[in-house]
């Protein structure tokens, strides 16, 4: 058995990780690149060069609602073994808010994890062959509601509707579509929107920290560790 | 923080597996064991392992079941991890209703799983992992077998239940399978209609013991920490639950 574990076999397989300059993504990337595998790294921000050359990976920067970047980034790749589409967007869009900023947040939010995640894939699909896998990063929130969140809510329930969707029509080829649901997790996101949330509602982070992990999770889990991306 | 490159993530886990003589627990024990845990298998079936230390022990009688986990704890030198695989899948239709028989898997399916799962709870140690299996039947349900669906569904229940109450010492998650290549399924023997219901699923095609015991494998590694509650299919895409 080799070190790596379960991580084992992706040495050298050739990996593409979307929104990976921070946050889970990074995390994951890590992940792949502690396990030895052929990393390509992909965000938006030019931070996806630094992060990418300190994982010894090839950062692409693109935005994934633009179809002529992915085209650009796909040129470049010629296999991909694991696509991680985890790419997303998260921000506040409350229901009362009439001001022409929150639409375009909600329609933004919307564009980036639903039709960003359709695009990503649509272009990145055809360098998996058999065996290949997708995994797409959807959230507690794809399960649950939160209020004040319906376009993040709404956009990763979406997700989950692609994973199957996609399983479908890929399953056949022998590619396999997957999603993970991840909790609570400390990110510069998940911390935005926090505050965003104590803005709104004129309560303490910590309280509303607190009853979010309540209902998401277990309250005695909780309490000792906390979600953090590896 | 664990840093999966270095610390193995079964190396030197005490682990039971019960219906481990064939199928989906004999292929648990085995990876578990290749990846270095220290396995004891159960099973009502005599059997031979080199890889693990086989026991004979009929789930459905409480008081063996206790000496016996009794034995593995002292034979492993602890418990970390159960993974109750062991099943019976009696079918009848519901206007036919086989009463005795429902009555059997209840004994193993449910009862013997709770045992299980009551008995490692008093022998885990700082912490402790419960795997069951399921099925991808407890989810979709099928004609002719509403007994045994009705004991897998029974299973989910008792995952999530469990993973609340013995959180957070005890980690609870069950795996789903669909249908695997194993002697119980007889894949071989189906006439083509039959095969083709095993089969519509978006991978087309009946899953391997082994990868059941993958996920499995996932479920019980040190690595994996913050799942508890959860089921995990593998069954090729079917219930997409």
């Amino acid at each position: 058995m080799m070190a790596g574990g379960l991580l084992g076999g992706l040495a050298g397989r050739a990996v593409l990780v979307t929104g990976s300059s921070r946050g889970i993504g990074l995390g994951i990337a890590r992940a792949f690149a502690a396990a030895g595998a052929d990393l390509h790294m992909l965000a938006e921000d030019d931070g996806i060069f630094e992060a990418a050359e300190r994982l010894g990976a090839r950062g692409h920067r693109a935005d994934i609602t633009r179809t002529a970047d992915l085209e650009a980034v796909a040129q470049e790749i010629a296999h991909l073994d694991v696509l991680v589409n985890n790419a997303g967007l998260e921000l506040v869009t409350p229901l009362d808010d009439p001001s022409a900023e929150n639409e375009l947040r909600f329609r933004r939010v919307v564009e980036i994890n639903v039709t960003g995640t359709f695009l990503a894939t649509r272009a990145f699909a055809p360098k998996l062959s058999h065996g290949g896998r997708i995994i797409n990063t959807a959230s507690i929130w794809s399960r649950t509601a939160e209020p004040l969140f319906g376009a993040y809510v709404a956009s990763k329930h979406a997700v989950i509707g692609l994973t199957k969707t996609f399983a479908k029509e890929l399953g056949p080829r022998g590619i396999n579509v997957n999603a993970v649901c991840p909790g609570w997790v400390r990110t510069d996101a998940s911390l935005r929107s926090l505050r965003a949330m104590a803005e709104r509602t004129g309560r303490p982070e910590d309280d509303l920290l607190r009853e979010i992990v309540a209902v998401q999770a277990l309250p005695s889990i909780v309490e000792k560790r906390r979600g953090e991306p590896i | 923080m664990v840093n999966p490159s270095e610390t193995l993530p079964h190396q030197g886990l005490c682990i039971v597996v019960t219906g481990a003589a064939s199928g989906i627990g004999r292929a648990c024990a085995d990876r578990l064991a290749r990846a270095g845990a220290h396995v004891v298998g159960f099973d009502i079936q005599a059997m031979e392992a080199s890889a693990w230390h086989p026991v004979t022990v009929d789930l459905t009688d409480e008081a063996a079941v206790v000496a016996a986990m009794d034995a593995a704890a002292a034979h492993l030198g602890g418990l970390d991890v159960i993974v109750n695989s062991a099943g019976l899948d009696l079918e009848s239709p519901l206007c036919a209703f086989d009463f005795a028989a429902f009555e059997k898997m209840l004994a193993v399916n449910v009862r013997g799983t709770i045992l299980m799962a009551r008995e490692a709870a008093r022998l885990f140690g700082e912490h402790g992992r419960i795997i069951n299996i399921a099925s991808e039947l407890g989810y979709l349900g099928r004609q002719g077998a509403s007994g045994y669906c009705a004991t897998k569904g029974a299973i989910l229940a008792l995952t999530r239940s469990w993973a609340r109450e013995l959180a957070p010492r005890i980690l609870v998650n069950a795996v789903a399978p669909g249908p695997v290549d194993t002697p119980l399924l007889n894949f071989a023997g189906m006439d083509a209609a039959q095969q083709a219901l095993e089969t519509h699923n978006p991978l087309r095609r009946i899953g391997r013991p082994e990868e059941v015991a993958e996920a499995v494998a996932f479920l019980a590694s040190r690595h994996t920490n913050f799942i508890t509650g959860q089921c995990i299919s593998v069954d090729g895409g079917a219930a997409m639950h």
